[in-house]
């Protein structure tokens, strides 16, 4: 399991790497600018941090999985090496993060997603000790969610065959985006979008008093549900021919 | 020693008899160390349990023994052994060969001692 | 107890019977050869055995152990297979390093001294490998991974003839130094025939053979000779098979050589275990 577990670690390093030095540079390049332009500039890194981590979830089954079969790693091993090795990259970007933005907040006018999401949570007399361990809280249950998700997408892509992707690729957009609409116009008389949007709201946390702990909560319930469906998923997963 | 794997023989045995020649040849001398199972299988590319069938051949007939720890060594006296052996061997593995196949091409018995005769002249 | 034991395994895809009622047992420190021709259900099995495929019923047992989704169990067996499951932007150097890893009995100066013999370069990345080169990645691994159990699924595939001469004699060595159970799945029979100690020969997906090389091979001759003559010879016996070329002809039959009552212009020869496979696995 140690061995799994530095594999999965691994082979997100030098993505991780590549990724930071990437967002240094344009934090950096942000705050001269402000510094000497007065500009309105790039905020919120973590919208970006949960792409990056979700495309990481994405990239974390097929390859990992092939790899773990040759070497004589069971289906179980990879899940919770996989698991166990998302929730310290999650936490280890909420650090940076928040870090970046704490930092960025008193050199410029850098607003993190957090900041902006919660923004009158923290209007009183709130200190940036709280600001920054909610905020960290928060990115790294958010991120574990989102990696999370993207490993169930890929997992569920491997264990379809060509013709459910094509059902699932096209079906799902278009239930969404056309078929949903028509429903709701034709028969709930547009209440249900204010209601979706409702639950959001809800989950975020930004409904009831602009309270992180919501978000927390849901990113973990969301991390444990689609961590199971994977689960279920990837333990009768076969290798292809 | 060759090995044909197309021989009506099994591999072993002509392991064994590849060991024989080499002993009657000279070139595995009494008291002296025979290569390896190990060095057999690999040059031939057969499977080491082949290669120590063959060699237990020749022990179970006294012509190598086996020192503990360190090798199989040809035994005393192991060239007498083979040449008795092989004696008595050599009517039917070649006398009778050779009158099969001088019947099939019409060869009469004193033109074969002809042949006998200028063979051992050369 | 420390052998693979394979009980009434059977696996289907589809309306296919890949694999039906397979028992088996690979015991210790023996070299196996696991001949069918190309679909006989081969690599299923392997990948059976290896977790990477489940069985639609029976069991594989690992030193008594079930098998499926026990690391430590599967880590006892390496499996050398036809595709490359290794990443493909992945060097061979990482390749051995992560083995390294995996397998507490990797040697890993022995695969880099593998390596340089076959020529394989160790910054190469795995998908920029020939398929022969693919093949040679692998055989250093499984060569090098010294764990009981190795299964090599068409081993030399691709390789060229000077390779293969020195896989087959790398792999008696490395077996007469540090015995482990191989089986060895292929169709080219007559290469690996000297090689093998036990055969186990499958044909759509149902064992044919199961016994010892030299056992198969003594349970039938070939005799040859004028077509006339041999014909009136076999007459009485079990024939498998023939071959004929003009008024020559090849019976092979199954039976023990009785030579004192041989016609003459008939010469018996070996039956040799390519020859037997044809017969038995041709339609």
């Amino acid at each position: 399991m140690r061995t799994a577990i530095k594999y999965q670690l691994t082979e997100v390093k030098k993505p991780l790497l590549i990724y930071y030095s990437i967002i240094c540079l344009i934090i950096s390049m942000n705050i001269f600018i402000t510094f000497y332009v007065n500009n309105i500039g790039v905020n919120a890194i973590e919208a970006s941090s949960m792409i990056f981590i979700f495309v990481v979830g994405l990239n974390s089954f097929k390859e990992t999985f092939r790899m773990f079969l040759q070497n004589s790693r069971s289906r179980k091993t990879q899940f919770t090496s996989f698991m166990l090795s998302i929730l310290p990259i999650s936490a280890l970007m909420a650090l940076i993060d928040t870090a970046i933005g704490s930092s960025a907040h008193s050199l410029s006018s850098y607003q993190s997603l957090f900041r902006q999401l919660y923004a009158l949570r923290y209007l009183g007399n709130s200190s940036d000790l709280q600001v920054n361990v909610e905020g960290f809280l928060w990115s790294m249950l958010v991120y574990a969610a989102f990696a999370m998700v993207g490993y169930f997408i890929t997992t569920l892509y491997y264990r379809m065959n060509k013709g459910q992707k094509l059902f699932v690729s096209i079906g799902v957009p278009v239930f969404l985006l056309i078929l949903l609409p028509i429903v709701d116009e034709t028969f709930t008389n547009g209440k249900m979008f204010p209601k979706v949007v409702d639950f959001f709201l809800l989950m975020s946390g930004v409904k009831n008093g602009y309270n992180p702990f919501y978000a927390m909560a849901s990113s973990a319930l969301f991390f444990l549900i689609f961590g199971g469906l994977s689960y279920w998923l990837a333990k009768r997963a076969v290798i292809k021919e | 020693m060759l090995i044909n794997f197309e021989d009506e023989r099994p591999i072993f045995v002509q392991i064994a008899e590849g060991i024989e020649d080499a002993i009657l040849a000279g070139a595995f001398l009494e008291e002296s160390q025979i290569p390896s199972t190990t060095e057999i299988s690999v040059s031939y590319k057969i499977n080491p349990a082949t290669a120590l069938k063959g060699i237990n051949l020749l022990v179970d007939s006294g012509i190598l023994y086996k020192k503990r720890g360190v090798g199989m060594f040809v035994a005393p006296r192991a060239t007498k052994k083979l040449i008795e052996k092989r004696r008595n061997l050599f009517y039917e593995n070649y006398i009778t060969r050779l009158i099969d196949e001088a019947k099939r091409l019409g060869i009469a018995q004193t033109e074969i001692t002809a042949m006998i005769e200028r063979g051992y002249r050369q | 107890m420390n052998c693979i034991e394979v009980e009434n395994i059977s696996k289907r895809f589809g309306p296919v019977n890949a694999l039906t009622n397979i028992n088996l047992k690979f015991e210790p420190n023996k070299i196996y050869g696991l001949l069918g021709r190309n679909g006989a259900g081969k690599s299923t099995l392997l990948n059976i055995i290896t977790n990477r495929l489940f069985a639609d019923s029976g069991q594989v047992l690992i030193d008594g152990i079930k098998a499926a989704e026990n690391d430590e169990v599967i880590g006892k067996v390496y499996m050398m297979s036809e595709k490359c499951l290794y990443p493909e932007g992945m060097k061979i150097a990482k390749v051995l390093k992560w083995s390294n890893e995996f397998y507490p009995g990797f040697d890993l100066d022995y695969a880099r001294r593998l390596a340089d013999e076959f020529g394989l370069e160790l910054n190469k990345k795995v998908k920029s490998l020939s398929t022969g080169y693919g093949s040679i990645m692998k055989l250093v691994v499984a060569l090098a991974v010294n764990t009981p159990y190795l299964l090599l699924d068409e081993p030399v595939l691709g390789l060229d003839a000077n390779h293969r001469e020195m896989f087959y004699r790398i792999l008696v060595q490395h077996f007469a130094q540090r015995p482990s159970t191989i089986v060895l799945s292929t169709h080219l029979i007559e290469e690996v025939a000297t090689v093998i100690e036990e055969v186990v020969i499958i044909k759509d997906g149902k064992i044919l053979k199961n016994e010892s090389c030299a056992s198969l091979t003594a349970k039938g001759y070939t005799v040859s000779g004028s077509a006339a003559a041999v014909d009136s010879f076999v007459a009485d016996k079990q024939v498998i098979g023939s071959d004929s070329l003009g008024g020559l002809k090849s019976v092979h039959i199954l039976g023990i050589p009785n030579k004192k009552n041989l016609p003459q212009g008939l010469e018996i020869s070996r039956l040799d275990l390519q020859k037997l496979f044809i017969k038995l696995t041709s339609a």
